[in-house]
């Protein structure tokens, strides 16, 4: 469904210094249709920056991102996104700023109340419809941009640390929403975190990303299988997975740290 | 118990009765002569003359005119040309100290020279009164929209929002608290700059009024045109807020 071949990006130097930055190494994998894949590396490896290039919102320095055989150059209509800073219209309400999308992705007004309130279901915002964000939490925004980037229903969502500015218990319950969507809707994601126990409850399969430049160290498939959520927390599955995730980073968390 | 905002209008009327009876009282303790000064309720009987006589209503007509379309084109204007400003940052950069000054600049002394080029008819005071006013909305606009999101920026890429779009759609709503700021002012300078150009050279309008019954020792008109004055300035402020929150709650 999603392939990366080789994809590196370069950000050229900047306030006068001397050598580009290499932030993306040549860096292949590849995601199933309907899988869901979490990417995970020390601070610093180039998470946001391999984000944003599958989003379309940088163009790759090398290699080729395709999406169903087509090559990505920029922002793409299969393409929904989730960021980590709040991103919602605090002058629309919940169900407005989901319309939002409906309505720039084409969907005919006629179509876009149902399926409005079908995704304010779905995304656990019944009885906040009206609510603008300033009268929301936190986790209800991004509940709200969730619900936003599902609407148009994308083939691949990204989701760049969406839970990254809550506090735990708020993480772990969206985490759970987040897999109750994932598979009500059958969607393909690719989910950035730099958060080992998040890592180990959502994925299909974890990308590991090396410090500096980001390449990639491993891909581990989470024995945890599909029935996983925050109840299998302290299971041993869970336990093995956030070990080897560990075990992988912690030598990437001496390099960043050494080279920051 | 009262509410924040039951509070706030019985402050405001508190306030207003307590000019007005010192406006009562200070003529009548003989502060001033009536040349300088008349008491509140003689004002109000000046009101009551210019209006049933029916001299105010063309003259008030003939202003809010001139007001109104200042006001319009200011807001239409300013919000074009802060746009445009913005995106062009350089630009701004360089136009920004005259922006910041042009309110220290003397226009009216500009009057003469556009009566010169228009005649003395209600254009120059229109192009004055909206020339004073659509700065404060060109300001607005640009600090409005320094201060958008990054991640509405990445929403509207995500989208493909065309340029039109994006500005309809994402910078001007989220911009909109400080254009409705820079429209409130816009509405005062407005009125400002008809009424004060009126009174320099008109022969209609509010401020013509006003100085005709300066220049004709009718202080009791005078007054109630002063008064008039004051009264479409907060009527005009209260619309233009109520405007500008009704578009506020139905975004």
């Amino acid at each position: 469904m999603l392939i990366m071949d080789q994809v590196s990006m370069r950000y050229p130097a900047t306030g006068g210094g001397a050598g580009d930055v290499l932030a993306l190494d040549r860096l292949s994998f590849r995601v199933e249709q309907g899988e869901f894949i979490v990417i995970i590396g020390p601070s610093g490896c180039g998470k946001t920056s391999l984000l944003e290039v599958i989003g379309g919102f940088r163009r790759a320095t090398g290699g080729r991102i395709e999406i169903d055989g087509e090559e990505i150059n920029g922002p793409h209509q299969d393409i929904g996104v989730v960021f980590q800073e709040d991103s919602t219209f605090p002058w629309l309400s919940a169900e407005q700023n989901i319309e939002f999308s409906l309505k720039h992705r084409g969907v005919p007004a006629s179509d876009r109340p149902t399926r409005t309130a079908e995704m304010v279901r779905l995304v656990g915002l019944d009885g906040f419809e009206k609510h603008r964000p300033s009268q929301l939490s936190g986790g209800m925004r991004q509940r709200v941009a969730l619900g936003r980037a599902l609407a148009p229903q994308p083939k691949l969502l990204l989701m760049d640390e969406p839970f990254g500015a809550l506090d735990e218990q708020s993480r772990l319950g969206l985490g759970d929403e987040l897999l109750r969507v994932w598979r009500a809707t059958g969607c393909t994601i690719v989910f950035i975190t730099h958060s080992l126990s998040e890592a180990a409850m959502l994925a299909d399969r974890v990308v590991v990303l090396a410090a500096r430049p980001g390449r990639v160290l491993d891909i581990i498939p989470n024995p945890a299988g599909a029935g996983r959520s925050s109840e299998r927390i302290g299971t041993p599955e869970f336990s093995e997975m956030t070990a080897v995730l560990w075990n992988l980073l912690k030598s990437q968390v001496k390099c960043g740290k050494r080279d920051a | 118990m009262m509410g924040y905002s039951t509070k706030v209008v019985a402050t405001r009327t508190l306030l207003f009765v307590a000019a007005a009876a010192a406006l009562e009282i200070v003529p009548r303790v003989g502060v001033g002569t009536q040349l300088e000064i008349i008491p509140f309720s003689e004002m109000l009987h000046g009101v009551w003359a210019i209006t049933s006589s029916g001299e105010l209503w063309p003259h008030l007509g003939t202003s809010l005119l001139s007001i109104g379309s200042a006001f319009l084109t200011a807001t239409v204007l300013g919000v074009a040309i802060g746009y445009a400003l913005w995106r062009l940052p350089r630009i701004y950069a360089a136009v920004s100290p005259y922006l910041v000054s042009y309110y220290a600049i003397p226009i009216f002394a500009f009057y003469p020279i556009l009566v010169v080029m228009f005649g003395a008819n209600r254009i120059p005071i229109y192009l004055l009164a909206a020339g004073w006013a659509v700065v404060a909305v060109v300001v607005s606009t640009v600090e409005g929209l320094a201060h958008l999101r990054q991640s509405w920026e990445k929403v509207a890429d995500t989208y493909h929002l065309s340029w039109w779009d994006r500005a309809l759609s994402v910078h001007l709503p989220a911009a909109w608290p400080q254009i409705a700021m820079g429209m409130r002012l816009a509405a005062t300078y407005s009125i400002l700059g008809v009424i004060a150009s009126e009174f320099i050279l008109s022969g209609e309008g509010l401020g013509h009024m006003v100085n005709h019954h300066y220049n004709s020792f009718t202080f009791r008109e005078m007054w109630g045109g002063i008064v008039t004055v004051f009264a479409v300035g907060i009527t005009l402020d209260v619309l233009v807020r109520r405007m500008t929150r009704g578009l506020e709650s139905e975004r």
